[in-house]
């Protein structure tokens, strides 16, 4: 199998959604990560990803959560945490001006549109937009 | 904590015998003319380290997260990130 194959980059919804079981793609989340977790795929979860998650959690005064989803991320052997340089934000910019800007997306979905394109492998996210524009461009 | 010691080419030789007779508890950063050149660590504690390695399970993240589901969003979370994360929900300017 290549690495490739075993590697997936994870969106922060996926995250979130999983998180809470009243969400209307809790389930997908959990038969997600269940079939991820088959596969013995190993993530990758982009700091930019773990900011928006903590973000959105702090904001929603979910601290204890949020501290809780920091830790578990911690000497996981399947996750792997990516920092995003200079040169790779660029790069994300440059496929975004490509794209004139569309759809209108966060510069953290280009940088995971950019990444999975170039590495070669699955974004999984529940962003409709993010995905139906990783599945033409891949 | 691991204790980390820096230590020249010629102390490393002169000690030899007590650092590979495994009566050195911490490990050494090799140096040669200031920049380090190898590292030594005694069995014991890489074993140790090899160890704790080991203990760890794959993709428990997700068996704690689980353990701590609660309700978050307001029952669609895709759509309120960009507007709780950035403030600029999607659907306020259609494209």
């Amino acid at each position: 199998m290549a690495l490739e194959e075993t590697l997936s980059l994870i969106d922060t919804n996926v995250l979130l959604a999983m998180m809470d079981p009243e969400d209307s793609l809790s389930e997908k989340a959990n038969a997600t990560f269940d079939q991820l977790k088959e596969k013995q795929k190993n993530l990758i979860w982009l700091k930019p990803v773990i900011e928006e998650t903590v973000t959105f959690l702090l904001y929603k005064q979910r601290g204890e959560l949020a501290k809780t989803f920091i830790d578990s991320s911690h000497q996981d052997p399947s996750i792997i945490v990516r920092d995003v340089d200079a040169s790779t934000q660029r790069q994300a910019f440059d496929l975004a001006s490509r794209n004139q800007y569309r759809p209108k997306i966060s510069l953290t979905d280009w940088i995971l549109l950019f990444l999975s394109l170039t590495w070669k492998v699955e974004l999984v996210t529940f962003d409709k937009q993010l995905h139906n524009l990783w599945k033409r461009l891949a | 904590m691991t204790s980390t010691e820096p230590i020249s080419v010629r102390d490393f030789l002169r000690n030899f015998a007590a650092i590979v007779q495994g009566t050195v508890t911490k490990r050494y950063v090799i140096m040669k003319h200031g920049r380090p050149i190898g590292v030594f660590t005694p069995w014991e504690m890489q074993k140790k380290e090899l160890k704790k390695t080991a203990e760890l399970k794959p993709w428990l993240w997700l068996d704690i997260l689980r353990k701590n589901q609660q309700p978050i969003g307001d029952g669609n979370i895709t759509e309120e990130i960009d507007d709780i994360v950035y403030g600029i929900g999607r659907n306020t300017q259609p494209d």
